[in-house]
């Protein structure tokens, strides 16, 4: 609780191999999903508590306020933490179709989540569709670039 | 050699020098500063059909030249030119989208960089967009609480977006000016330091500055001074 979790999640992500994936942790990402509801059902009671005792949530600062607050950021971070290790690997997963190309091997594709797998081919698709506008391919070339 | 007419030479002359003094130099620069920019520059759109143009003129003499086949050295020579050139057009193309890839939403909400960019870019911009909105919707979003649920914003209290990745403009780059330039205000170290002495940067013409990019932006951006 409290961004513990989700600081994990982004560590392991961290931790990684620059530019390499590891498996979706599919497992301590609905751990922190959970908390995310646990930690809304806490602010709203504290609210609620609040709003019981006639208290106004806008200028009473009291320890339920700051409960509630608390609940509040660490859902932030939570979210934070989550939308970090998504995009990230979303970022690598693109990096992807250019290093290796649109097809990818059977080891690199098991470590992908099944909406990860989606989003490749929708990228790829989308990639393709502007190289055949411009009629440029520009996946070739690439290694004279890094050694030009 | 020696046998081959006068008048061709000088056409081929002619032809050899188009190439050389223009287009493909200003390709280079253009390709140089796209590279050393963290931002997306503007779409070199005229430039680049030319471009275009001319590889396709380029390919046509290949490819005659080579059919006639007396001539092996002038056709390789052709083709290192022509390589070069798509070797320059793909690479100013794909540094671009990667800069889109990376900047994406970013570049969508704003004006200014959404303008930079040519049609196809464009498309490929908001397909790109509505790609990875839908998978992180799908994977992250639809599961958090209703007020957490924007792509652009932490929660419904956030008053702007504040999710947004952008191009890091305080980054160092290598440049030169091609003529005197005077009064660029540099826009390092502290806001207050700034205020009480302002101080304010020349630039020879043809001297390399280490400076930091947020500074000569505008000066990048309006052709007076080169990234390198």
């Amino acid at each position: 609780m409290y961004g513990r979790t989700a600081c994990q999640l982004v560590k392991e992500f961290a931790s990684g191999d620059k530019g390499q994936l590891v498996s979706f942790n599919s497992d301590l990402f609905q751990q922190v999903v959970a908390e995310c509801s646990q930690h809304l059902l806490e602010l709203q009671s504290l609210i609620r508590k609040m709003e019981e005792e006639r208290l106004d949530i806008q200028t009473v600062r009291n320890a339920d306020y700051y409960g509630a607050l608390i609940h509040h950021l660490t859902l932030v971070r939570n979210k934070r933490c989550l939308m970090a290790y998504v995009y990230n690997r979303a970022e690598i997963i693109r990096n992807l179709l250019w290093k290796i190309g649109h097809v990818l091997p059977q080891e690199i594709e098991e470590k992908l989540s099944h909406a990860e797998g989606e989003y490749f081919k929708k990228h790829s698709a989308a990639l393709k569709y502007y190289m055949s506008k411009v009629m440029v391919d520009l996946t070739v070339g690439q290694m004279e670039e890094l050694s030009g | 050699m020696a046998s081959s007419s006068g008048a061709e030479e000088a056409s081929l002359d002619d032809y050899a020098s188009l190439i050389a003094t223009t287009d493909v130099e200003l390709l280079k620069r253009a390709w140089r500063n796209e590279k050393a920019a963290p931002e997306i520059l503007r779409y070199e759109y005229r430039l680049i059909s030319r471009v275009k143009e001319q590889i396709q003129l380029m390919e046509e003499t290949v490819e005659e030249k080579s059919s006639v086949g007396n001539d092996p050295l002038s056709v390789s020579l052709y083709q290192m030119d022509l390589d070069r050139t798509q070797f320059l057009l793909r690479s100013y193309l794909r540094i671009r989208i990667q800069k889109i890839e990376k900047y994406m939403f970013h570049i969508l909400k704003t004006e200014e960089l959404w303008s930079r960019l040519s049609k196809d870019e464009k498309d490929f911009a908001r397909t790109c967009t509505s790609d990875l909105n839908q998978h992180l919707e799908l994977t992250v979003l639809s599961k958090l609480p209703e007020n957490y649920q924007s792509v652009l914003k932490q929660s419904i209290t956030s008053e702007e977006d504040d999710m947004v990745p952008e191009p890091q403009l305080d980054t160092f780059v290598l440049c030169r000016s091609k003529e005197y330039l005077t009064g660029i205000q540099l826009e390092d170290g502290p806001a207050d330091d700034r205020q009480f002495s302002s101080k304010l940067f020349e630039m020879e013409p043809g001297v390399l500055h280490f400076i930091c990019y947020r500074s000569i932006k505008a000066l990048v951006e309006s052709g007076k001074i080169d990234l390198l």
